[in-house]
């Protein structure tokens, strides 16, 4: 035991007898431990916020995509021309148990009001009852004149509801309604607006503050298509949710001759898809992350070889005067340890603040639990011990009388 | 009863080489406990490589050396320096402090291989740096210290653990001859005091501190 306590004072000793070195080479597993825990932190804190979202749109809904869409493989079918009919829509609405079926038509054109631009804006062609039917989950902090009608479908108006991000970067604080847009070469009269809260993403599907409704219709007259890129069914008992799933698939692949070129998707059907993609990215990331940990480990293994050579002297003079090999072995080892150990301490801590910081500037907080902290720690020690074995072994290999002799 | 035996020892580096050097051919000798000896000889005579025998830092390539009764030829390495760090005191030409590091430090370090805590260890450090005579600089680094003084702390290290055979190899060759001279009688006075000293050098003046000399010319007794 007092031999364990010497050692690790010895260890010590030499570390701090060598600061900027030492803290030179902690440098590496500090940065090392520092990604590997923000990335899977931070994959984690995303997966909680999609997650957060998506179940705030409720859990009776029921997406119909194109393409096929497995939890666990990457969604290919989303963009591009869609498969989806509007056979399999009509088909769709003659279900007694649905309470809403609102189908999406995905407009690319640009919005603009003469020179400005409305970057991101996203516009779907739907049906009037999406206010009623899936945007109901959205978060709506304003809503503004009224809501696409009936008549508006019925007429094919060129009438649009345009959400918060879209009504600032075209018209920053003045009042849109009344006011007309562009979308692509027709022209639109604002009718409505809402400021949503920000939400989705790039996977889970459309950014609310960035859309512009405008009737189905209408998206069909000026794009000269009848496509359909989604729709959205809302079921009014969550219990037949599943139950229903089964039944509009095999519906629509009948439609479709056998072949399942569409998705259809419940809640947990996406929390899993997204689920399984932002694991496949943390995963990827916490690897490359992993890359740098293992440099730094060679990092190590360099400088203590090179502590090695210089200690030659002292190795010799311990051995004479009756350290035995297993000690030499240890006090080299645990210097590699103690170095990588703080290391990956410093780098936790960082990696902590860090997430302070992304809370705040980002609104996205990593995830720091035990389980991270058990795996920075765990694994920098590892790599300190597995990189630090052959300097210790090459110390702990010398003869005392050639060491002793070493100039 | 001898402390070391030695009996037709050879040593012979890279053996079979065509470049093979016998750097001890058929020492035989005994030095009992208490004296006072030193082992004389120009460079390349092979006292070195005696000293390293006699300390058992290494082992003969044929011939038995016993140390203490042991036969030091069939030892392990392991045993060799369970036997160092017990009996054995080593000091060297070149002093071999470590540096940027106390006397206090330095002169334990033979303690702290035998288990011993640090409030024994400390005290046993003190204790002999006052017997070496530098009491008053317990906490001085090696840099700190004249030449004289750091062969003083290399003494007190050899000693602290109170080892049966104390092995100077040139104590004096790096310091001027005032110093050499207090050097020399403090291993006088620690072999008066009981302990084994063997002093390795090519000086007569320190050889002629001795109560016996060994000469040694390439490789044999003289």
């Amino acid at each position: 035991m007092t031999m364990i306590i010497e050692t690790i004072r010895i260890a010590f000793r030499s570390i701090w007898s060598k600061k900027i070195r030492s803290l030179l080479t902690m440098l590496g597993i500090i940065i090392g431990v520092f990604s590997i825990v923000v990335l899977i932190g931070l994959g984690a804190g995303v997966k909680e916020e999609v997650k957060d979202q998506i179940e705030s749109i409720g859990s009776n809904l029921l997406f119909v995509l194109p393409g096929q869409i497995d939890s666990g493989t990457l969604p290919t079918g989303i963009v591009g021309s869609s498969t989806i009919t509007e056979e399999d829509l009509a088909d769709i609405e003659s279900r007694e148990r649905l309470d809403e079926v609102t189908p999406i038509m995905i407009l690319s054109q640009p919005v603009r009001r003469g020179q400005n631009f409305a970057p991101g804006a996203l516009t779907m062609g739907t049906t009037p009852n999406i206010e009623e039917s899936f945007l109901v989950g959205v978060e709506t902090d304003r809503k503004e004149g009224r809501s696409l009608s009936q008549k508006d479908y019925d007429t094919a108006a060129r009438v649009a509801v345009i959400f918060g991000a879209v009504k600032k970067s075209l018209y920053g604080e003045e009042d849109p309604i009344g006011q007309s847009i562009l979308i692509g070469k027709e022209t639109f009269e604002v009718i409505g607006w809402r400021e949503a809260r920000e939400t989705g993403s790039i996977i889970s599907g459309p950014e609310y503050s960035q859309a512009v409704l405008i009737p189905l219709t209408t998206a069909q007259e000026i794009s000269d298509s009848n496509e359909i890129h989604r729709i959205i069914i809302t079921i009014g008992d969550s219990n037949f949710v599943t139950s229903e799933k089964q039944a509009i698939e095999e519906m629509l692949l009948k439609n479709h001759d056998g072949v399942k070129d569409f998705s259809v998707l419940t809640q947990d059907d996406f929390l899993k898809l997204i689920d399984s993609i932002l694991g496949i990215l943390t995963n990827m990331l916490a690897g490359i992350a992993a890359i740098s940990l293992i440099v730094g480990g060679i990092g190590i293994m360099n400088i203590m070889l090179v502590s090695v050579t210089e200690r030659t002297r002292e190795i010799g003079l311990r051995k004479a005067v009756g350290a035995s090999s297993g000690n030499i072995l240890a006090q080299f080892l645990i210097e590699s340890i103690i170095i990588s150990f703080f290391g990956g301490a410093v780098g936790l801590t960082l990696a902590w603040v860090a997430s302070f910081i992304l809370n705040a500037q980002v609104g996205i907080a990593p995830v720091i639990d035990l389980q991270s902290i058990t795996l920075a720690v765990g694994f920098s020690v590892a790599v300190g011990t597995f990189f630090g074995v052959a300097p210790a072994v090459r110390a702990a290999r010398m003869q005392p009388i050639n060491a002793l002799r070493y100039e | 009863m001898s402390l070391i035996h030695a009996e037709h020892v050879r040593k012979v580096y890279d053996e079979g080489q065509p470049y093979e050097t016998v750097a001890l051919d058929d020492i035989s000798l005994t030095i009992d406990a208490g004296e006072f000896v030193a082992i004389m000889g120009v460079s390349g005579s092979g006292k070195s490589t005696l000293m390293h025998i006699i300390g058992c830092l290494d082992v003969p390539s044929s011939g038995h050396y016993y140390f203490d009764g042991d036969d030091i030829s069939t030892k392990t390495s392991k045993q060799l320096v369970s036997i160092r760090r017990t009996k054995i005191g080593f000091i060297f030409q070149t002093f071999n402090l470590l540096p940027r590091t106390s006397s206090i430090a330095n002169v334990e370090l033979p303690l702290i291989y035998q288990g011993i805590g640090k409030n024994e260890r400390t005290k046993r450090a003190v204790d002999v740096l006052h017997q070496v005579g530098l009491g008053d600089r317990v906490r001085y680094t090696s840099a700190q210290l004249s030449g004289g003084q750091q062969q003083r702390v290399a003494i007190a290290r050899a000693i602290v653990h109170k080892p049966t055979l104390v092995l100077a190899d040139e104590p004096t060759g790096n310091l001027d001859s005032r110093s050499g001279q207090e050097i020399m009688d403090v291993l006088q006075r620690l072999n008066q005091s009981g302990a084994t000293v063997i002093v390795v050098t090519h000086d007569a003046a320190v050889a002629k501190r001795a109560q016996r000399t060994v000469y040694l010319e390439d490789g044999k007794v003289v």
